[in-house]
């Protein structure tokens, strides 16, 4: 499974990329298969997952991905994504982009966050199969976008759309930058 | 073998045939989430619509239920989720519009 062609081309207002820097790394880089130890990279998220699947011997997960169904997380997504929501306050992981939200209901959440003034970071889950498949199991919430605070899974669209409208969210997103 | 533009009908019948199986096998239905909800939470309320015109794949709910009573937004939100997992495979978009108690809905209706 190439992720090269899933990579969006670099440029300064892309959403975080989980420690890609963003000269688009990837795209210059030719992806090879795991066994090929010469090549050495700057670990991240994309990478490493694609090396996982591949180097084990465990055809279920690469099955998993040609399927579309996921059989689970590896262990380096899982750390990636931990490492993601603890070290930003706000965590969007939506599908599209900031500038071009490709859902409604993602579209939505940046306009609330906007409206709120708080910095965040957004991913777009869109960009792979593996993330995608991997946060609904992480979040144990089946659709995005998904909105972390503080470490800690708030909702979903609805959910935002609810506690913006109480007055909860600007409280939570207050305490948590503050933090 | 007849090509199917000289027996449209048959054709199509068949056509028909075999996506009416598939069809109830796996596409939900506005009832079939409205039961799923109603029995899994012992609902007092459910509304149902499929906002994606017939074809099963979003929908628009609203539950009460006092099994949501103690519990926070979050909490009932994942209880009306666990309630349609069978149907989480086909569904795309679900959007729970309100998942309250009954005290909530009485208060939203006085107001």
């Amino acid at each position: 499974m190439h992720l090269q062609g899933l990579v969006q081309p670099s440029c300064s207002s892309r959403p975080y990329a989980f420690g890609l820097p963003q000269s688009g790394l990837l795209r210059s880089a030719p992806l090879r298969h795991s066994s090929c130890s010469q090549l050495r990279r700057k670990p991240s998220l994309f990478t490493t997952a694609h090396r996982s699947v591949n180097r084990q011997s465990n055809r279920t997960v690469s099955a998993a991905g040609a399927h579309g169904f996921e059989t689970g997380m590896s262990p380096q997504l899982r750390s990636a994504v931990d490492k993601m929501v603890q070290e930003h306050k706000i965590v969007l992981f939506m599908k599209g982009t900031p500038q071009f939200p490709q859902c409604g209901f993602s579209n939505t959440c940046i306009q609330i966050l906007n409206t709120l003034g708080a910095p965040y970071e957004t991913v777009n889950i869109l960009e792979s199969e593996l993330l995608r498949q991997g946060m609904k199991e992480y979040s144990q919430w089946p659709t995005f976008p998904q909105v972390y605070i503080d470490g800690e899974f708030y909702g979903g669209c609805d959910i935002m759309i609810e506690s913006y409208t109480n007055g909860e969210l600007q409280e939570t997103v207050e305490a948590a930058v503050n933090s | 073998m007849p090509l199917v533009a000289f027996e449209p009908i048959a054709g199509h019948r068949k056509f028909l045939d075999i996506k009416n199986i598939s069809a109830a096998a796996e596409m939900p239905t506005a009832a079939n989430v409205e039961q799923a909800l109603r029995t899994a939470l012992q609902a007092r309320d459910v509304t149902v619509i499929d906002s994606s015109s017939g074809c099963g794949t979003s929908f628009t709910v609203a539950v009460i239920s006092d099994q949501f009573e103690g519990k926070k937004s979050l909490q009932r939100h994942r209880m009306v989720n666990d309630a349609l997992k069978p149907y989480m495979d086909e569904i795309h978009a679900l959007s729970i519009k309100h998942c309250w108690t009954q005290e909530q809905q009485a208060a939203a209706t006085n107001k």
